[in-house]
């Protein structure tokens, strides 16, 4: 049996029972942006009327509206209300999530995002189809060992174990229902013949030694403010925000308004530092007006940024951007021009 | 229940004072749950329906109800201006860091304004005004377009010039009929009347550009960048430092501003 | 030695001599990038450079969209253009965004691009593939050693199957593509197989299609960066005082409002390059939502320039709901 396996073995304890069925919701996180999960490209967190006498707020199905007379809600939507168990969920992607953590749950915590965060089971396990596109070893990520994650498949023993306690406990209910995948899940054999034993991937990075990369790019970036690079990318780039939408760890929002005859709710919705109306101001002002500042700004903030506020990159090397630029570019061009990564010649040069 | 820190209280706008054409004065009966705001600090305003914005507090907080001293610049400013005393509003907050009230004890006290941006400044003055005794001498440097772009009428042209504790100087861009004070630019004023940087900190506000030569104009008068203290305006979505469009450098100007000595701007490149 | 290598050293020499001789200070061309089957735009200066360019069937974004922005606006440029991206520059310069004094066209003619949105029909993840073209077949590599023939046709871009004039015309220069001829087979009626059944279905059938299609777009305006005539200074849906359009993604009333829109906007205008799709991450069939529009303009009015720019008394459909024009 194969490591990916673990989808179809809880697929077909929850067909075995209903219950299970009813409360969980099997998601693949090698399929779909993780970060759709705790953070939905729109939410909507309060409605409201406006009468002759005020505002009156009315409380979102989450309950979360902090109105003196709301009193949270009864209804439940039942896709909504269901417990996302988010299988297959890569290294990168579990490390993208660290940075969704440092921002909405240092304070003020972010009580939407904290209660999702709360009610999804990550089951993590290490990643064997390292792409053309991917370039994790090169931010000091180790595509082989699982980390975070809620219960985590162990590569080194095989088996699948409960890291953290609603980890356990969902091992635990799983069992519960279904005797027999007890042994099945506790023997999940590791794929013996790796894409790392074919030498067909770069040997690992080990983890110790991001914060050390975190830092070395962190200075580096320090004095590059003028360096061409920047004109380069910015010629190229067209300004779309598709880096931004699939990158795993991009969180920026905005916050609207809708309003429809007397009733209206504000949301939240994905925005993108792309854009060139993100920073630019009622009165006009633009702090970032050029395509060069703003791309500028999103490398920074991962590679600079971040680190420097945490010690860790806002980058997790998924290649998703690459992907789906229509112009190619990705972070690689940024760790080739800073010499983190051997230069193949493909940069784009105007020098 | 969790609360949401997006989501604003209800708050009610007393009354309405027109300041220029384009500037009004909304003074608001705060929620009992907000906290007291230091001088600089700012609250997220929401018009339901239309959007949020983020404006300086322009009271100091000795007073029970807040100021916000607002130009019409955008929907949400728009639709504030269309208002009435008595309409209900949002409103979450205080954020950023304040002006360093405590440290700056002692200290002869310099503010440089320009149009709209003598509202986060007024909340400092009238502090410093209530506080006198733990300042130095006050000074004022303000200028707009015209005389009737001078906003804070009252306070500019009656109040703060009858309190001897405090010396007012106003400018304008361009002539004017009936204006006798100075024309020109506060830069321009600025160097005229060469303050001196002796144990003075200054704080100024307005337009980038203003603040830019306001800035040339201090260090040439001798005044080391941590004597200058500026606040930042920038597009603000969260004021919470998440949504992540107000950072300069690694500093988010909703949280770690929006008051920044000229020392810290210079380290973040944006001098 | 293979076709590519030819067409590339020709290119290569060509660019060189422009450089030297100071004909032109910038030439802006195609590059390789770091996934094999994206050949990036290149802006090259110095004449010892040229070795980065390149050109083959994986040359697809549009260039003359660069001569738009500031940095290359006010230089001699030279720009390799291709058939599509020719009739751009041509637009370009009837509207007077460009001054086509500053630029030096070399055309190639070209033999079709093909599509990674095609490829993934057959393979799992195509950008894991190297290819190889060889006449009408093409071989897909992967590093594993998995080997996988198409016939060029297969994989080839929706809009080459269609394009009229892959030869770009009214160039400063030409450069013969070794590989051309018979690769491209077009379609002279100009008509795209997909929109003939697409025509067949029911209007249900069709509208549910589109707005299927429609709801999967994550408002990453992709299709509107990558379109070369998509260029307004402002765009209407980036105003935010009123807003135009909702952030919300959830609304299908306004993934409608925000592509029909825009296809209406282009649609007189559309060279019929297949960038809006081929920049699509949601893989949305924008390029069959153009040529639909177009092909009912055509129908409806008559193959005229500028349809949707004019009014005639006898227009088809009534300006006033019942009313006449």
């Amino acid at each position: 049996m194969k490591l990916t396996d673990i989808k179809k073995v809880l697929e077909e304890a929850f067909e075995k029972n209903e219950k299970l069925e009813e409360k969980y919701n099997i998601c693949d996180g090698e399929k779909e942006n993780i970060k759709s999960f705790f953070f939905p490209q729109t939410e909507k967190y309060l409605e409201f009327k406006r009468t002759d006498k005020g505002t009156e707020f009315f409380p979102v199905n989450n309950g979360l509206v902090n109105d003196s007379d709301g009193t949270g809600s009864d209804e439940t939507d039942g896709a909504k209300e269901k417990i996302n168990v988010v299988v297959r969920a890569k290294p990168c992607s579990v490390e993208a999530l660290e940075v969704f953590d440092y921002v909405f749950l240092s304070e003020p915590v972010d009580p939407l995002y904290k209660e999702k965060r709360e009610k999804t089971i990550i089951i993590s396990s290490s990643c064997r189809e390292l792409k053309n596109s991917c370039f994790c070893t090169s931010v000091g990520i180790d595509p082989y060992k699982p980390v975070g994650g809620d219960v985590r498949i162990d590569d080194s023993t095989g088996g699948v174990v409960g890291v953290t306690p609603k980890g356990k406990d969902f091992l635990e209910e799983i069992f519960e229902a279904d005797e027999s995948k007890k042994s099945e899940i506790q023997k999940l054999e590791v794929d013996q013949e790796s894409d790392l034993e074919k030498g067909n991937v770069k040997t690992s990075t080990e983890r110790e030694a991001e914060k050390d990369l975190a830092n070395r790019l962190k200075d580096k970036l320090d004095n590059m403010q003028d360096s061409k690079l920047w004109d380069e990318l910015s010629l190229r780039c067209l300004g779309c925000g598709v880096c931004t939408y699939y990158c795993p760890s991009c969180h920026c929002f905005d916050v609207c308004d809708y309003y429809k005859k007397d009733t209206g709710s504000r949301y939240r919705a994905w925005d993108s530092c792309m854009f060139s109306e993100f920073t630019s101001m009622a009165g006009g002002h633009n702090p970032r007006p050029t395509k060069k500042d703003r791309i500028k700004n999103r490398f920074y903030h991962k590679f600079n940024y971040l680190p420097k506020l945490y010690e860790k990159l806002g980058c997790v090397g998924c290649g998703k951007c690459l992907v789906h630029c229509p112009v190619g570019i990705s972070p690689l061009t940024l760790l080739r021009e800073m010499g983190e990564i051997e230069d193949e010649d493909k940069s784009i040069s105007t020098s | 229940m969790k609360t949401n820190p997006l989501v604003p209280a209800k708050a009610k706008i007393v009354s309405i004072r027109e300041e220029t054409s384009d500037i009004k004065t909304f003074e608001v009966e705060p929620p009992p749950e907000f906290p007291k705001h230091i001088p600089g600090q700012c609250a997220m305003v929401s018009v339901f329906g239309v959007g949020e914005a983020l404006f300086s507090i322009t009271s100091p907080p000795e007073e029970d109800n807040l100021e916000f001293s607002i130009k019409k610049t955008g929907k949400v400013t728009d639709e504030l201006h269309s208002m009435e005393a008595g309409t209900e509003i949002g409103l979450r907050g205080p954020y950023g860091n304040g002006f360093p009230v405590e440290e700056v004890k002692g200290k002869n006290l310099l503010f440089i304004g320009g149009g709209i941006g003598l509202a986060p400044l007024r909340s400092l003055i009238k502090y410093a005004l209530n506080n006198k005794e733990d300042y130095g001498s006050l000074q004022l440097i303000y200028g707009a377009r015209t005389p009737d772009d001078l906003a804070f009428k009252k306070d500019i042209y009656e109040n703060w010039p009858n309190n001897s504790d405090i010396s007012v100087n106003l400018s304008v861009d361009v002539e004017s009929p009936g204006w006798d004070g100075y024309v020109g630019f506060v830069p321009q004023y600025l160097e005229e009347l060469s303050p001196s940087p002796e144990d003075t900190i200054t704080f100024t506000c307005g337009p980038p550009i203003m603040i830019k030569f306001v800035v040339q104009g201090l260090e040439k008068l001798g005044f080391t960048p941590s004597q200058v203290i500026s606040t930042l305006e920038y597009k603000m979505k969260c004021g919470v430092g998440k949504c992540g469009r107000c950072n300069i450098g690694e500093q988010y100007v909703c949280k770690d501003g929006p008051v920044f000595t000229l020392e810290e701007l210079k380290e973040l490149n944006y001098f | 030695m293979p076709k590519t290598q030819l067409t590339k050293d020709k290119l290569q020499q060509k660019v060189k001599e422009l450089l030297e001789s100071e004909k032109i200070e910038a030439f802006v061309g195609y590059g390789e990038g770091d996934l094999s089957l994206k050949k990036i735009p290149l802006v090259i200066t110095r004449p010892e450079d040229v070795s980065k360019l390149t050109f083959d069937q994986t040359s697809t974004p549009l260039l003359s969209r660069y001569l738009l922005d500031g940095e290359l606006k006010d230089k001699k440029v030279g720009i390799l253009l291709k058939g599509c991206d020719k009739r751009a520059l041509d637009l370009f310069e009837k509207e007077n965004r460009i001054n086509k004094e500053n630029i030096y066209t070399l055309g190639i003619s070209c033999n079709g691009v093909i599509s990674i949105n095609k490829m993934s029909e057959y393979l799992n993840d195509p950008t894991e593939y190297e290819l190889n073209f060889d006449g009408e077949k093409v071989k897909a590599s992967s590093k594993t050693g998995e080997e996988v023939e198409f016939d060029y046709q297969d994989i080839l871009s929706p809009h080459c199957h269609i394009c009229q004039s892959p030869t770009p015309e009214d160039v400063d220069d030409l450069i013969e593509n070794e590989a051309s001829e018979a690769l491209v087979p077009i379609k002279e009626d100009g008509i795209m197989d997909s929109i003939i059944e697409l025509e067949k279905a029911s209007k249900e059938e069709k509208y549910q299609y589109f707005i299927e299609s429609l709801n999967r777009c994550r408002r990453c305006f992709a299709c509107r960066e990558a379109c070369p005539v998509c260029n307004c200074p402002k765009c209407l849906f980036d105003i935010e005082n009123p807003r135009f359009l909702d952030k919300s993604t959830e609304e299908s009333a306004q993934h409608q409002y925000y592509h029909i829109l825009r296809a209406f906007h282009v649609a007189d205008r559309c060279v019929g390059c297949g960038e809006c799709e081929r920049a699509c991450p949601e893989e949305i069939p924008f390029y069959l939502l153009h040529e639909k529009i177009k092909k009912d303009i055509d129908e409806m009015f008559g193959e005229k320039e500028d349809a949707l720019s004019y009014a005639y008394p006898d227009d088809v459909e009534p300006f006033e709901e019942g009313g006449e024009a």
